[in-house]
Formats: structure tokens, C-alpha cells, sequence
């Protein structure tokens, strides 16, 4: 049985059948991409105010869209669509002036037309997919962490992770791992072993965050190894400063 | 600027304030490692402890299914998990809760849970592996079967038992829940995970079902499976019972509403006239009956009577009395019992009883029927427009509501087609249909036959001459289906004369592309490697002409409707000429370098003569527009595959073509676009000359099929031509005009104007204006306006020459200027033209302008009131709250209006009113004291409200939505009376009603016009009883004396006028 992936079938559904477990999965998953869109639209060097408006605004324009029942997973991955939906609305705002002077308001962005004509990655470079991608992973990654911290938390074990934290990354340590024994007053190898059942915890809570996003369970492996990649390649580029004129944004002919 | 944080490990760029300030990098690496290597390209690495090899088998709109090898002990299992997405934490623990139930259900006729666990947080349990397929596939092995049939649902009868024994219900037993083995056992399955799939609202159950409500018992249908009950449980498997006994489900409808109100509602066929044995029959009516109370108090209970009747016993049951079945009408129809004395007091209950039922039955089917409407409206499916306006007309007895008729409009907006009937012809290899798609040709065992698809005429068979043989593939009909063109065995053509039985005498030997006209009496042909072409009456063949083409072997040929034209193919060339007929004179030579037909092309011309479509081996349909000196092409993309046939709808609005790509598509020809993909393999199509059906010859199912068609009547889209290469397209908002008749339409546009007959979206003039911001029609309605960037304004006069004829002039200037116009609003009292010119007011009389002061704010568009004694204007930055009145004979400011950010205006026709939509609130005010009469916020920012129309009578108010449409409101209230969509959503351009609201024009910003026909709309909803109450459908105006025919464009007025 072939049947759409998650993100399309969840808009698919939301807006076809209007009903409410649809919506509520709409919901989330724009809860879920609101942070990466919001950052992608900061880095391309929209003021915080602005991005934020701005992201709130493509989303009610996703949201009150129809025609998703039409899209298709053919067409392209979710996360490219929405990226490729975020360039649009990026690259509509430039016919605002010149729709100005011939006495109209600001025209917006086609969302439907793109859920109609199906959606080309080829409008969209790599740098802005990878920065999205990265925004995406560390949302994803962010949700994981505050769940397992809000677990140590409820189990009033708050304050050792304050100090086991640290340790969740490999690497360079902030402190051995016997100044932390004497802090948390336990034994080395009982930090040593909290140390790695944090990380499986992590782990797991990863995977459960990844496996609200896909359409079926054997998709998360797939989608992990996608998060490992975009995060092994150099970091955000340097984020625009805000006093600088938007990329997308420049008037045609005015 | 400060430098960012930098990961000490890895020196990665940390983001502020994410992740506690850990290093995303290193935290992946640490705690997921770098992904393993798969060992086959489908090995995701995906892995559920203790199983192998898992494939997907199956997946739902809730679950999926894998087959996996568990490892211990070792067997083949099923492993059924909770798609990730649908997952709530109460989901998940209905599911854990459900799983545990299963587990505790042991029986031999349930199928075994194995284990319960979680993966990565998603929910799963392993269970048998069923192969052996579901009883939904195996219904026709038990045709006539009774004793096995009572053995198997006996069986499950036990196991039902059981469950409801351990206090769970199944809820959806259905024949696709039956599972078998491989040993042929049978197993109830997906127990009790119904519940965790409907806890949704009536939206969600009614959509859901129109999946499979046959088997649901009427308390479940009718109101909620939270209703269900084991009795409910027991219909269930009485009405797969009756399934299997009958071979056919106890209830089947057309459509939801239907379907539910068969089975709430009527008694199953009974199962004695199939020839069921009677006991039998009985258990299974019993099992069915509507209320509760009669059916099997147990599952066990009906195992009993099933073994009963399999060991040759009386069963516990028995059929129904004749008096019982007066007391089942009474209380399902109240009215009937009243005739009944004998059961009075019984029946008073059942009244009382039943009118409280229903009440609730009411709302519930009035909320189901309403999201049905707007579930068809979501799918866009064709096939279901109609049953979607049924659905409408049932909820609309049930109560009137906003969205309902929003829904029923765009319905009615839709394309429909319904599948009429089908012809196989298997026998022959080809069918030829007549022109108007209701007879047929075909060639069976070398007898040639003429059969009618009604059946009436009868079949005639023709009796072919001196023994010859037919070339199927070729025969023809003259277009009045008069005669039948047959290429015999040896490229003869001859004509079989259909009303007079008999053979004509002439034949044409090495003829190319032959043609008859459309009276059918003249047959015109070209010849092999020569340019030559002839006309000639066939009958007489004496009465010929013969011209020369520039083409070689030309065909197709093809006459005009009219008769006065010939369009002529060639194959391998990108020309297609049209010459008339009788001179054989060159009236236009349409070339398109794309083509380059390496078979022959077919031609088709819209019924006025006015236009032609062909296709070739492209896969595109290219239509040329002849009227008018310079034809234009526009062309319809969309077919995958070499388009094979086209046709013209009779009311030359829509085209109908057919591809290699197996699909038949239905373009609205003004826009270019699909309205309907049928399915479909085929070549030939004809539409009926009602044009209320399409037929056409499936060559690849060898079919002849009929069509119902619905055209939506209420509006008509043009499509500004965009695959013009010139660089000028660009998007508006551009304006828009009706004529106060409603009879014209003028659109503006970045690639010049054009004037369209609003009834019907067709062209009738196009005038080269260049960019046009905005255009009205004047005040006297002898004529409309042009606002220019570049060129100032200028005016157009129309006026009737008589006999459908109208005479336009060509634009001339009224005032010059290289500044940008873009919009006017004009007095007719005072003749005094406001306007916005580089966004500041202007008032322009005939060589006179005068600039009023604005305090150096840049305006929107100026409105100026029909008394030309007031103008108001709103600043165009967006985020200034700046708009004001002006008093045109001081010439000063008057007043100040609040709430006006991004603020659009108009007067009403008697200047009492001003209605204002801005970013925050639409508002009508006084006009003289300027306090608000009504004002209503405006909505968010996506479907913000944005410029205002008015009809001329001021009784209705249209106002464009930033996308997705327009809303009607009542200009006395501010009421919302309905909203219509428009396809272009980027946004929706200027709008313009006529003078008695009967017409809507909308101008998309992609040069995408609606012409909406409100009268027709408002009629069409009087009809389904969802029209708009107030204000009342204004009276139809008398009838148009001519239709428009033509409009002849003349030159402008000299300097001095």
C-alpha cells in the first residue's frame, strides 16, 4: 500500500476532513517548525519582531490554505516543501511596490498555487536548505533535551543534572569526572553510569520526537541519520546583522 | 559585532540560548553516533527487539502492520503499531489499555496477542500471522453454503461471546476484520481498536464512514459508536451473516445520507426470497432487527440457534408477527399508528418517544450531512459534485447555514460528470460515432452495422458492395448524420446513404483527408502528393471546385460549422491554413514552429466559426481565436501524452480532449484550464448536441461510453493569455468594469485591455493600451474609463450599432500624463472625475486638473461621492492610521476617520453612506455627522478583507478577501451573506458589480477574471433553498433584446472631440 508521508497526509487530512485529531497534528507540527522557520527568516536577517510576525503569518497562511489534499509526497520532502513555501513568501514581497503604485495592496504569497503546481527543490539553493535543515535539527534536539530534563526534574533529581549535563556531549569535559563524583557525593563509577543512561535517555527521547514527524516507525532511523548529517556540517553561517536591508526584499524597478 | 560562542570540542558556532548551551554536534555524535552503513539499500535500520525482517504489510489511517520473523520463539508474527503521527498521550494509553484487554482474551476464535511494547515511544503489539486473507475475500466461496455459513458464524458467535464475557466490545465487526489462517481457522481481529479510532467528533465519524457503514447497527449510525452496545456488536455480525447468505450487504446506497437512512430507517430485503431456509432467514433478520431489545440478547444466544438449526432443532427465535410488524411501523411511523385503535395507548408512547429521537436524530444528520457537502467541496472530486448538492438539498431542509451554502456555491461553481452508460464492442476493432454521440458505425465479422446507443433506431445492418470488405478504422459520419463515409479494402471510399438505404454512386480513389460539410452535402478532399483540394457535392458531383493549398497530401481537412471555411493539415508541417471555401482564398496561415505532426492531426472548430483547437503529437491542445485581425493562440497544457481527439461543447465554452495519457480532460476554454481528469483510454469524442453529455470511443477498453456532464452555469473564468513571450506580463492588481446592464465586462491588464461579453466570458474585443491600472464605466454608460501609468486617462465610447453589433471606439486620451493613474471614482452630477494620480488626489474635469492638498501623504485610491460633494482617501502606508473626508467645494479636509490603517473606500449611489474596509474594521458611516451605522472587525491577516464593490442599486456590497475569494454582505447591516471562492490565491484584484448586483467580475492579480452570474447563483440556491433572504433577489431584467454578436472597433475621435 503506498500511502503519503506524515506531513502531507497530517495537512492532507486536517484540512480535507477538518477534524479535530487533523488539526491538533497540524497544530503540532507547526509547533514543531515554527522555531526552525523563525530562525531561517532571523539568519536571513529579519529584525526578531518581524521574523516572528512573519513566521506567525505563514503559518495561518498554511493553516487557512486549501488544496493540500492534493499534495503529494511525489513532489518533494515536507521539509523542502515548507522551505520552498518560505522562499515564495520571501520572494512575493517584492511585487508590494510596485502593486503600490498602481493603487493596490500587497499581493501574497500563492501558497495554494503551490500546493497546486507541486513544489521544485531547484527553487531553493542548498545554503538555505542546509540552514533550515539545521534550525530544524536543533529544534527536534532542543524538545528531546527539555523532556528528559523535565523528567529529572518531576523525579527531584534537578540538581545532579545541573552538574551530569555538562557531560551529555562527549568531548571536552568541564570538570573531571571526579570533581563531579565529589559534588553529586557518588561514587565514580555511579556517575559514570548516570552519565551514560542520560545518554540513552536522550537518545530515546530523540527518537520519539523524530517518530511524531514521519509517517511510519521505519522511517526515524532514516530520519536520524539525515539529523546526524545536516549537524556534521559546518555550523549556522554567520547571521546577518539586523541593521542590514533583507535579502529577498529589494524593489523591482521602483 | 560579537563573535559567537564556538564549541570547545569541536569549535562548531553555537546558537544563543539553544539547547542549555550544548553543541548540537557533539551531542548527536555522543549520544546517537554517526549512522551505520546499511547493509541492504531498503535497511533503514530500523529494528523492533527480538524480530527480524520486517516488511510492511499494510497501512491505515491509524496503524501499520508489519510482518516480521520473531526470534523466540521462532515464528512468523504480525506486528501492528500506532502510526506516529496520530499519537496523543490518551491515544497511547488507549492502546496499552486495549492491548492488555486483547492479551486477556483467550479463545481459539480471537486472534492471539503475543507481546505489548513500546518503540522509540510509539506503541506496538505482535500477533498471529493471519495469511490466509479476510472473509471479505472469501464471500463467494460460500455462495449457497448455508450450513457452512452457520457453522463459521456460529463459531464467531463463541468467540464474540467470550469477549463480551470479559466485558470487551468489538465495535467494528465487519467481513474485512474476519481473519484466516493458513489452516482456513477463522479469527475476529482488530478488537476493540475502534474505540481508540473514533473519539473524534460527528465531523470525524461521518467522513470516516463513508468507508464502511454497512455493517454498523442503526443506534451506532444514527448517533455515535460511543452508543455501541454488545446488541450492537450482535447486528454486526448479523449483518455479515446476511452478507454471506445473500452475497451482498443488508443495506446498499448511493452516498452517506442514503445509506444511513437505509439502514435507520427500512427493513432489509428479506432473505426467504433468496431462497435462504427459513430459520436461517430468521436468525439472521433477527440479528438485524432495528431495536435492540429484538435481537439475541447474547452472542451466545445466537451461536445456540445457529447449532440449533445445524442439528435440525427449532431455534429460540421466531419471525415476526403480523401484529408485531404493525407495532414496528408505529413506532417508526407515527402517522400510520394512529389508524391502529387497538394499540392507542401504546402508540401515544412511541410518539412521544420517537419525537424526542428524532430531534436528536435531526441535529445529528443535519451536522453530518454539512461536513459531507464540505468534505465533497475539500476533495474537488468531479464525481461526487452531484451527490455533494444532494447532500446540500437534504441539509438545507434541515436548516440554512453560512458555511452550507459556501460549500454549495463552489459545488455549484464545480464541473460534474457522472459515468451514463457503456458499449462494449468487442467484436470489432474500432466503433465511429456520430456527431452528436447517440449512433454509432462498427464492423462485426465484415458485416458493417449503424446501431443506435439507446437501442431505438434499431440495429441496421448494411450490406456491403460487391463483396468487399471494410477498413474499420476509417468510417466517418456526415456531421448532420445523413451519410456514412467507409474506406473499403483497397483505400476506395464510398458514402452509404443512412435514410435512404443505398450506396451513393461515387467513390474516391487515392483521396486525402476527406471532409464532409457540415449540411452534409458537399464532401471536400485532397490528393496524394499534391497540393490540389477540391469541394464537391457528392450527390452531384458535377457541382465541384478545385484550388491549391501551399500544402502537399493535405489532411486533415476540415469544414467551419459554418460552412465558409476549410482549415487545412499536413502532415510534417507547422502550418495549419484556413481558406474559404468556395474561392479557396487564403484567410489566415497559422504557423507554429512546435508543431511538426508525424501523423495526422485532428481539428476541431468552436460551433460559431470563431475558433479552432488542434492537437498533434504534442501533447498540448492549441486553440487559435480567429475573430478579430490578428489571431491569438492560447494553449492548453496538461495532457502527459499525445492528445488523440478534441471536441467543442456546443456552447463553444468548453473543449473536451483525450490522450494517449489515458485521461479525458474538460477545458474551460476563456481560461485554458482543466476543469475535470476522467479517467479514460480513447481517441474519438463527441458532446450530444444539448452538450449535456460526452461520448466517446474508448479504443483501449474497445467502449463506446456516455458522459453525464453538469457545467456549472453560475460563472465563467478568463485566463489572460501568459505564454506570450512579452516581457510586460506582470502582476496587478489591475482593474475591472461591468457595464450597468451586466452585458460587458472590461478587464485591464499589464498586456492591454480587453472587452468581454459577461454572460458567457467570450472576447469581443481587445484594445492595446498598454498598462492598465483601472477601468469603469462612465457614469452615462456609453462607455468606460482607462487609467494609465504613462499615458494618463483616457475614455472608450461603446454604443449598440444595432442587431447584436456594438461600435467601440479606440481609446482616446481625456487627460495626459506621465504620472501613474491609478484608480478614478466619477460624479455623475457634477461630471467631476477624482483620482489618484502618483498617489496623490487629483480632480479632473475635461482639460482642467486640480490637486488638493494631502499634506504631502501618500494616498489609495480616492472614492468620491456620487454627489461629488465629498472624496475620501486613506494614506497608503501600511502602518499609518491616516484617512480623510474631503469637502469637495471648500476644497479642504472635513473630517478624519479612526481605525483606517491600509483603508479602502466607496460611496453608496445616494452619497449618504461611506463604506470603509480597513486592516482593522469595516464600517459604513454617515455621511455628514461620520458616526458609524455598523462596523464589523476585519480578519486576520491572511484572509484580511481589502477592496470594496458596490452595485449600482447600492444593495450589495462584494469586498475581496486578501486570497482565497470574495464575501457578499448586506449594505444596510453589514450582514455577511456568503462567500465565493477565486482561484487566484496570491490576491485578489479589483472587483466590480453591475447596477443591480446580478454580476460580479473579479480581476485576479494573475489576470485570472471571474464573471460570476449572481442571478443564476441566487436561483440555483432559491432551488436548494440556501439563498440569502435579505435583501431579496432583485427582479430579472427584461430580456436582452440581441445577444451580443460582435463588437467592430473604431477609430478614436479625432483631437478636437
Amino acid at each position: 500500500m503506498n500511502f503519503p508521508t506524515t506531513h502531507w497526509s497530517v495537512l492532507a487530512q486536517a484540512t480535507m476532513n477538518g477534524d479535530a485529531a487533523g488539526r491538533a497534528a497540524l497544530g503540532q507540527l507547526c509547533a514543531s517548525y515554527w522555531r526552525p522557520v523563525a530562525d531561517f527568516l532571523k539568519h536571513r536577517g529579519f529584525k526578531d519582531d518581524d521574523a516572528e510576525d512573519l513566521t506567525q503569518e505563514f503559518f495561518s497562511a498554511l493553516l487557512a490554505s486549501r488544496g493540500w489534499h492534493r499534495a503529494d509526497r511525489a513532489k518533494g520532502k515536507f521539509r523542502n516543501f515548507l522551505l520552498g513555501a518560505l522562499m515564495r513568501v520571501l520572494h512575493g514581497q517584492r511585487d508590494r511596490a510596485s502593486a503600490q503604485r498602481r493603487g493596490g495592496g500587497q499581493p501574497l504569497v500563492s501558497l495554494e498555487a503551490l500546493a497546486r503546481d507541486g513544489f521544485e527543490l531547484g527553487e531553493v539553493d542548498a545554503g538555505a536548505a542546509q540552514l533550515f535543515d539545521h534550525a530544524w535539527a536543533e529544534q527536534v534536539m532542543e524538545a528531546a533535551l527539555e523532556s528528559v530534563v523535565t523528567e529529572w526534574e518531576e523525579e527531584g533529581r534537578g540538581p545532579a543534572l545541573q552538574v551530569l549535563l555538562a557531560f551529555l556531549p562527549a568531548g571536552a569535559q568541564p570538570m573531571p569526572y571526579e570533581q563531579a563524583a565529589q559534588e553529586l557525593g557518588m561514587s565514580l563509577g555511579a556517575v559514570k553510569s548516570q552519565i551514560l543512561r542520560l545518554r540513552q535517555q536522550f537518545r530515546s527521547r530523540l527518537e520519539s520526537q523524530i517518530a511524531r514527524t514521519v509517517s511510519a516507525p521505519h522511517e526515524v532511523a532514516e530520519e536520524m541519520a539525515h539529523l546526524y548529517q545536516v549537524l556534521a556540517q559546518p555550523g549556522f553561517p554567520e547571521r546577518k546583522r539586523s541593521d542590514e536591508t533583507p535579502l529577498p526584499i529589494s524593489p523591482e524597478n521602483p | 559585532m560579537s563573535l559567537p560562542a564556538l564549541c570547545f570540542s569541536c569549535g562548531n558556532a553555537l546558537s544563543p540560548g539553544r539547547l542549555r548551551g550544548l553543541c548540537p554536534r557533539c551531542l548527536m555524535k555522543s549520544t546517537v553516533g554517526p549512522p551505520a552503513m546499511p547493509e541492504a539499500p531498503d535497511d533503514s535500520g530500523f529494528r523492533i527487539p527480538g524480530h527480524e525482517n520486517l516488511r510492511e504489510l499494510a497501512r491505515g489511517g491509524m496503524g501499520i502492520v508489519y510482518q516480521a520473523r520473531q526470534l523466540a520463539p521462532e515464528r512468523e508474527v504480525a506486528i501492528k503499531m500506532l502510526l506516529p503521527q496520530t499519537i496523543t498521550d490518551e491515544l497511547r494509553e488507549r492502546f496499552r489499555l486495549e492491548a492488555r484487554t486483547m492479551a486477556d482474551l483467550n479463545h481459539p476464535g480471537i486472534l492471539p496477542l503475543h507481546q505489548f511494547g513500546e518503540w522509540a515511544g510509539v506503541p506496538y503489539f505482535t500477533m498471529k500471522l493471519a495469511s490466509g486473507g479476510t472473509l471479505a475475500t472469501r464471500r463467494a466461496s460460500y455462495q449457497g453454503r448455508w450450513r457452512e455459513i452457520a457453522a463459521l458464524i456460529a463459531e464467531l458467535a463463541d468467540a464474540l461471546a467470550h469477549a463480551h464475557e470479559h466485558g470487551v466490545l468489538h465495535r467494528d465487526l465487519k467481513p474485512g476484520n474476519i481473519l484466516f489462517d493458513e489452516n482456513d481457522r477463522a479469527y475476529l481481529a482488530d478488537f476493540g481498536l475502534v474505540k481508540i479510532a473514533n473519539v473524534e467528533s460527528h465531523l470525524t465519524r461521518s467522513v470516516a464512514m463513508l468507508g464502511t457503514p454497512q455493517y454498523l447497527a442503526p443506534e451506532v449510525a444514527a448517533k455515535d459508536v460511543r452508543e455501541a452496545t454488545l446488541r450492537s456488536d450482535i447486528y454486526s455480525l448479523g449483518a455479515v451473516l446476511y452478507e454471506l447468505l445473500a452475497q451482498h450487504p443488508p443495506f446498499q446506497a448511493e452516498g452517506l445520507p442514503a445509506l444511513l437512512r437505509e439502514i435507520t430507517e427500512t427493513e432489509p430485503a428479506p432473505l426467504r426470497k433468496l431462497g435462504v431456509p427459513q430459520d436461517l432467514a430468521t436468525i439472521a433478520h433477527t440479528c438485524l432487527s432495528k431495536l435492540p431489545a429484538r435481537r439475541y440478547s447474547s452472542a451466545a444466544a445466537l451461536a445456540a440457534d445457529l447449532r440449533a438449526w445445524l442439528g435440525g432443532q427449532a431455534i429460540a427465535v421466531r419471525p415476526v408477527s403480523g401484529m408485531e410488524k404493525l407495532w414496528l411501523a408505529a413506532r417508526r411511523h407515527p402517522a400510520l399508528a394512529l389508524l391502529s385503535l387497538l394499540l392507542f395507548a401504546a402508540i401515544l408512547t412511541a410518539v412521544v418517544l420517537q419525537h424526542r429521537a428524532n430531534l436528536s436524530l435531526k441535529q445529528t444528520t443535519h451536522q453530518a450531512l454539512i461536513a459531507q457537502v464540505h468534505a465533497v467541496r475539500q476533495s474537488g472530486q468531479w464525481a461526487l459534485r452531484n451527490a455533494g448538492l444532494e447532500a446540500a438539498r437534504d441539509a438545507a431542509k434541515l436548516g440554512n447555514d453560512l458555511e452550507l451554502r459556501n460549500d454549495t456555491i463552489t459545488l455549484l461553481a464545480t464541473l460534474g460528470c457522472g459515468e451514463l452508460d457503456r458499449r462494449p464492442y468487442q467484436q470489432s476493432t474500432w466503433a465511429a460515432l456520430s456527431n452528436d454521440g447517440q449512433t454509432y458505425a462498427e464492423v462485426i465479422d465484415k458485416k458493417l452495422w449503424i446501431k443506435a446507443f439507446s437501442g431505438t433506431p434499431a440495429d441496421q445492418e448494411i450490406p456491403l458492395p460487391d463483396a468487399s470488405s471494410v477498413f474499420d478504422q476509417a468510417m466517418s459520419f456526415s456531421p448532420d448524420g445523413g451519410a456514412l463515409l467507409v474506406v473499403m479494402e483497397g483505400s476506395t471510399f464510398r458514402i452509404w446513404q443512412i435514410k435512404e438505404r443505398a450506396w451513393a454512386e461515387v467513390r474516391y480513389e487515392a483521396a486525402w483527408g476527406l471532409a464532409f460539410s457540415p449540411d452534409g452535402q458537399w464532401i471536400a478532399y485532397g490528393e496524394d502528393d499534391s497540393t490540389k483540394v477540391t469541394v464537391e457535392n457528392w450527390r452531384h458531383p458535377t457541382e465541384r471546385t478545385t484550388f491549391d493549398s501551399a500544402l502537399t497530401s493535405p489532411a486533415p481537412i476540415s469544414f467551419s460549422p459554418d460552412g465558409k471555411l476549410l482549415a487545412i493539415v499536413t502532415r510534417g508541417k507547422g502550418t495549419l491554413e484556413i481558406r474559404d471555401t468556395l474561392s479557396g482564398e487564403l484567410v489566415h496561415r497559422l504557423v507554429n514552429q512546435q508543431w511538426d505532426p508525424p501523423f495526422l492531426a485532428k481539428v476541431a472548430w468552436r460551433p460559431d466559426s470563431h475558433a479552432i483547437a488542434i492537437v498533434t503529437s504534442l501533447t498540448d491542445v492549441f486553440v487559435w481565436y480567429l475573430d478579430g485581425s490578428a489571431p491569438f493562440r492560447r494553449r492548453l497544457a496538461g495532457h502527459h501524452a499525445e492528445v488523440m481527439g478534441v471536441a467543442w461543447h456546443p456552447s463553444g465554452e468548453w473543449l473536451a480532449s483525450i490522450g494517449f495519457d489515458f485521461t479525458l480532460r474538460l477545458w474551460e476554454a476563456s481560461s485554458g484550464r482543466a476543469g475535470l481528469i476522467v479517467p479514460c483510454g480513447g481517441s474519438d469524442l463527441q458532446f450530444s448536441a444539448d452538450g449535456r453529455q460526452l461520448c466517446l470511443n474508448d479504443t483501449v477498453r474497445k467502449e463506446l461510453m456516455r458522459y453525464e456532464l453538469s457545467l456549472p452555469a453560475v460563472v465563467h473564468e478568463v485566463v489572460l493569455p501568459r505564454d506570450s513571450p512579452d516581457e510586460s506580463w506582470q502582476r496587478g492588481p489591475w482593474g475591472v468594469g461591468v457595464s450597468r446592464d451586466g452585458r460587458f465586462a472590461v478587464v485591464g491588464g499589464s498586456l492591454g485591455t480587453w472587452v468581454l461579453d459577461a454572460a458567457h466570458g467570450h472576447r469581443l474585443a481587445t484594445l492595446n493600451t498598454g498598462i492598465v491600472n483601472d477601468v469603469r464605466f462612465t457614469a452615462d454608460g456609453l462607455g468606460f474609463w482607462l487609467c494609465t501609468s504613462g499615458q494618463g486617462i483616457s475614455r472608450s465610447e461603446l454604443t449598440s450599432a444595432g442587431a447584436g453589433v456594438w461600435a467601440l471606439t479606440t481609446p482616446y486620451v481625456f487627460m495626459g500624463t506621465k504620472a501613474s493613474v491609478a484608480r478614478l471614482s466619477e460624479s455623475p452630477e457634477t461630471g467631476v472625475l477624482a483620482a489618484s494620480i502618483d498617489n496623490q488626489l487629483w480632480l479632473v474635469k475635461k482639460n482642467a486638473a486640480e490637486q488638493l492638498d494631502s499634506g504631502m501623504i501618500p494616498l489609495n485610491p480616492v472614492a468620491q461621492s456620487p454627489d461629488g460633494r465629498w472624496a475620501a482617501a486613506a494614506s497608503c502606508d501600511v502602518q499609518e492610521e491616516l484617512a480623510f473626508v474631503w469637502d469637495l467645494e471648500k476644497k479642504t479636509p472635513a473630517q478624519r476617520l479612526p481605525q483606517t490603517r491600509e483603508c479602502y473606500m466607496v460611496f453608496s449611489p445616494d452619497s449618504r453612506t461611506l463604506f470603509t474596509v480597513s486592516r482593522e474594521e469595516l464600517a459604513a458611516w454617515d455621511v455628514g455627522t461620520w458616526q458609524p451605522r455598523w462596523t464589523r472587525p476585519n480578519l486576520g491577516p491572511i484572509k484580511q478583507h481589502q477592496y470594496p464593490a458596490l452595485s449600482g442599486d447600492g444593495r450589495l456590497l462584494a469586498i475581496s478577501r486578501l486570497t482565497h475569494g470574495v464575501d457578499l454582505f448586506d449594505p444596510s447591516t453589514g450582514n455577511l451573506l456568503a462567500t465565493i471562492d477565486h482561484p487566484d490565491a496570491r490576491s485578489i484584484g479589483w472587483l466590480a458589480l453591475d447596477g443591480s448586483g446580478s454580476r460580479l467580475a473579479i480581476n485576479g492579480s494573475e489576470h485570472i477574471i471571474q464573471l460570476w452570474d449572481l442571478r443564476q447563483l441566487r436561483t440555483k440556491l432559491q432551488e436548494l433553498q440556501l439563498d440569502w433572504p435579505s435583501p431579496p433577489l432583485p427582479p430579472a431584467p427584461p430580456e436582452a433584446a440581441t445577444p451580443v454578436q460582435a463588437i467592430i472597433v473604431l477609430p478614436a475621435p479625432s483631437a478636437e472631440k
